[in-house]
């Protein structure tokens, strides 16, 4: 069973003077959510994400369409209690120690404290427990949101921009933790318009436009689809051949003794490959050129 | 226990808010001023002791309860605090009601400290008084509750600025209702006579809950009135709560 | 130009030029406003006072002080305390004196202190004993069973307008309301009484006001009328005796002591103003004391 399920879901917002006037900020969006699966909602900024995001938390109503998580509303608090959520760029209470919220979370949640600690130490906090948060620079506090995100033991971790803000080590850290959510059995929904962060740990990804979903599937299915290139790198060729497999060629590098030659597909690519072992030469390797996530996704921008 | 941890929140985010020192320190100083009007005053200078003093007092809690209830909900949204603090499985009247009950423990809490305060400037002038000049203190904490419930009320759905001012303005209507239905007893003109009594009792008779003057004039008080007069604001302030909460109920974030 | 990579010296004459600017501004300020203090013609007093006026009655003024009545009329207490004395002192005009205790007890009726000072203030300063007896009355009103009030409209009418029936009614009045003074009744007989020994029952009068009231003008004013009293009295004993000795040795005495070695008075009294008594031509009069 899907643990999330959007079925045509829509939120128009009223602009202008007298809010006559009408924005879509999403439009009609199909999607399910797998149990155990990290899903990387991506889109740039203003594409809806966020308004995604606040309509599976109950925080905003739709205009239309429905919403399920875990089989029930979004609006229904018996469910919130396996979900975890991280906002955008959040601040925290500024006179509150970083310990204090945390244990304030742990009260609402109703859960026991002794996981304050231990979340602490996952997030490099521990240091930082009795400092205000009013304190806090950004990195500290998106660690501690991450922090706060996982005080429940949630089924369900939604998270809106979760590398906002850090430096490549922490984006590193919290892709770690992501990961190991997974290994955890747990699921991952989070935005994001960082796309190598994606590329590197999502099982699925969704590219949200102007508030329509615009591309859905499997992170290796889309990349795999849409080889640009191949760089075919041979050595030990004469002249000659060098001269035949040029034409077959889009462009080609020669260095030392080796000459690297970038076809546009696999035909060209088993042909050089063909033609040099027929003549005696060596492959030295065979790269096959994805298009990055980055590329893939610039392509919906026009 | 949801509740519970949203008061406590509240209460000490307040309190460590610099604001409420320079108001506590400002309503100190008011009473502290007392001392200087001691020569000009001809002998009445205890009632003007009494009288700054419980005006002080009431005055600092009801622009604490005027200004930092108008900006609760506010300030919980321009930090996003509320979005993490409602996607956890709290409701949302559960919410609104740990806010208020947070607040109205910071104004019991203030007010307790201005008593002291005023109690020993008291004692230290040797004015003598019994535990019946503490009587509109405690009208005064309901008074209070229900300012701070129309507070919370407009944070709900204007800006801080406006709460403030809309619940200043009925703070100031709610001390005019009497004169209100006077105009209407006056009046030959039968409209006016139903609106006059509509709105005097629908709008919150705060005169009720001052009785700063008879205290200090010796007037007794019958219990009846007072315990009818707090039975009024906590009914009252259930009233703007229950409102409120349902606003809350279907607000977007 | 960050101030720890400046030498001290640099810090110094920084600090020393941000204190010059501070204080001449704070000169010129405090200038300014003495310049326009003395431009205006009224003082600060008078004006603070005529605010009031502007106030047709109390009533308008409630609306603004929202809960804090008590508090206002302590305002205008001490402003009206504020505008007696000064006048008190200058011209004896007490023109707004009956405007600002109006506009007090509309405030607060129930501060009966200040219908009392009021109401005397405006009988015995201002020489308006109806408007002092009227705000006396609506005193009464607010107050029942207060028995200062009826009280001071009694003395009023005794002393200032010399009505002693009204006088006797009012003490009447006073004496039976709860917690009065017992002292009432009696007034009420006196006054009533008509009796010609009015210096006596003055002075038991002024004593009385004296200890009824914890208002220290009041117990000035008090104090007052029973030395003009003792001086009255002591005039005319030594009127009496100074009669008798013409009868005896057809002359006057040059002085007070003569009466006393030849024996029509038993000692010389004491002149409660600090002053000395002496004759002349044939009359005894109080006078400064003179060098001895």
């Amino acid at each position: 069973m899907a643990l999330i399920n959007i079925e045509n879901l829509t939120r128009d917002y009223r602009v202008g003077f007298g809010g006559f006037k009408k924005m879509r900020a999403l439009d009609g969006l199909n999607l399910t959510i797998e149990k155990g699966e990290i899903f990387g909602f991506l889109g740039p900024n203003g594409s809806g994400k966020t308004t995604t995001i606040k309509l599976l938390l109950g925080l905003i109503k739709p205009t239309s369409g429905k919403i399920t998580i875990f089989g029930k509303s979004p609006y229904d608090t018996r469910i919130k209690k396996k979900i975890g959520y991280l906002p955008e760029s959040p601040y925290f209470y500024d006179y509150l120690t970083a310990y204090e919220f945390l244990y304030f979370c742990t009260q609402v949640l109703e859960t026991k404290e002794d996981r304050i600690d231990e979340l602490l130490k996952l997030v490099g906090m521990e240091e930082a427990r009795n400092i205000p948060m009013g304190k806090f620079s950004r990195g500290m506090l998106q660690r501690i949101g991450v922090a706060q995100a996982l005080l429940g033991e949630p089924e369900l971790v939604i998270l809106d921009e979760p590398m906002g803000g850090l430096d490549p080590i922490g984006r590193k850290e919290v892709r770690d933790i992501i990961v190991n959510l997974r290994k955890e059995g747990k699921t991952v929904f989070f935005s994001s318009h960082i796309l190598s962060d994606a590329e590197m740990i999502c099982d699925r990804v969704g590219i949200l436009i102007r508030g329509k979903l615009v591309s859905l599937g499997q992170m290796e299915k889309i990349l795999s689809e849409e080889i640009e290139s191949i760089e075919i790198t041979v050595k030990n060729i004469s002249d000659t051949v060098r001269q035949e497999l040029q034409k077959l060629a889009l462009h080609y590098l020669p260095s030392d003794n080796k000459v690297m030659f970038v076809v546009p597909s696999e035909e060209e690519k088993d042909k050089i490959i063909n033609y040099v072992v027929n003549n005696k030469g060596t492959i030295v390797s065979v790269v096959p050129r994805r298009k990055t996530l980055e590329e893939y996704f610039m392509t919906f921008i026009h | 226990m949801r509740i519970r941890a949203v008061l406590f929140n509240t209460f000490i985010e307040s309190m460590r808010d610099k604001i409420l020192i320079i108001l506590i320190v400002l309503g100190f100083l008011l009473m502290a001023s007392s001392k200087i009007i001691q020569p000009l005053a001809l002998g009445e200078e205890h009632k003007i002791i009494k009288d700054l003093g419980l005006s002080a007092i009431n005055l600092i809690t009801v622009l604490i309860a005027i200004f930092v209830g108008g900006r609760l909900i506010y300030k919980e949204i321009e930090r996003r605090t509320i979005y993490i603090v409602l996607a956890k499985p709290i409701r949302r009247w559960e919410f609104i009601l740990g806010k208020y009950l947070g607040l109205l423990l910071v104004l019991f809490v203030s007010l307790l400290i201005l008593a002291v305060g005023f109690s020993l400037v008291l004692l230290l002038m040797n004015i003598p008084g019994d535990f019946t000049l503490l009587l509109p203190l405690l009208l005064l904490i309901f008074q209070l509750s229900i300012i701070t419930a129309l507070a919370i009320f407009f944070s709900t759905f204007v800006t801080p600025i406006g709460a403030a001012i809309f619940t200043f303005i009925l703070y100031f209507i709610g001390h005019l209702t009497r004169d209100l239905k006077v105009f209407g007893m006056i009046s030959k003109n039968p409209v006016i006579k139903i609106l006059t009594d509509f709105f005097y009792y629908i709008l919150p008779n705060l005169s009720n809950f001052n009785i700063k003057g008879m205290v200090v004039h010796n007037v007794p008080i019958s219990l009846s009135v007072i315990v009818f007069t707090i039975i009024y604001g906590i009914l009252y302030t259930a009233g703007i709560l229950f409102f409120s909460a349902v606003i809350f109920q279907r607000k977007d974030f | 130009m960050y101030p720890n990579k400046q030498s001290p010296i640099r810090r110094l004459l920084g600090s020393i030029l941000f204190l010059t600017i501070l204080f001449s501004w704070a000169f010129l300020i405090f200038r300014l406003q003495i310049i326009i203090d003395w431009r205006r013609k009224k003082p600060l007093r008078e004006l603070v006072v005529e605010e009031l006026a502007y106030f047709p009655s109390g009533k308008f003024l409630h609306p603004v002080v929202i809960e804090y009545e008590n508090l206002m009329a302590d305002l205008v207490w001490l402003r009206a305390i504020q505008y007696y004395g000064h006048h008190l002192m200058t011209d004896r005009k007490y023109t707004w004196l009956g405007h600002i205790f109006d506009i007090l007890t509309q405030l607060d009726p129930k501060f009966v202190g200040a219908y009392q000072f009021g109401g005397t203030m405006l009988a015995w300063d201002a020489g308006q004993p109806k408007e002092g007896i009227a705000l006396l009355r609506k005193g009464m009103r607010e107050n029942p069973l207060r028995w200062e009030l009826p009280f001071g409209i009694a003395f009023i009418y005794y002393l200032v307008l010399k009505d002693y029936e009204k006088a006797g009614n009012y003490f009447y009045l006073a004496s039976k309301m709860p917690e009065t003074w017992r002292i009432a009744q009696r007034w009420a007989a006196f006054s009533y009484g008509k009796t010609e020994k009015r210096r006596q029952f003055g002075k038991i009068i002024f004593q009385d006001l004296y200890n009824s009231t914890d208002n220290l003008e009041l117990k000035k004013i008090a104090k007052r009328g029973l030395r003009v009293i003792k001086r009255e009295e002591d005039i005319e004993y030594l009127q009496e005796a100074l009669d008798k000795y013409y009868q005896k040795y057809k002359k006057y005495p040059k002085a007070i002591r003569d009466l006393l070695t030849a024996g029509f008075i038993d000692s010389i009294p004491h002149e409660p103003f600090g002053g000395i008594y002496l004759i002349k031509e044939g009359k005894v009069k109080y006078g400064l004391p003179r060098q001895r």
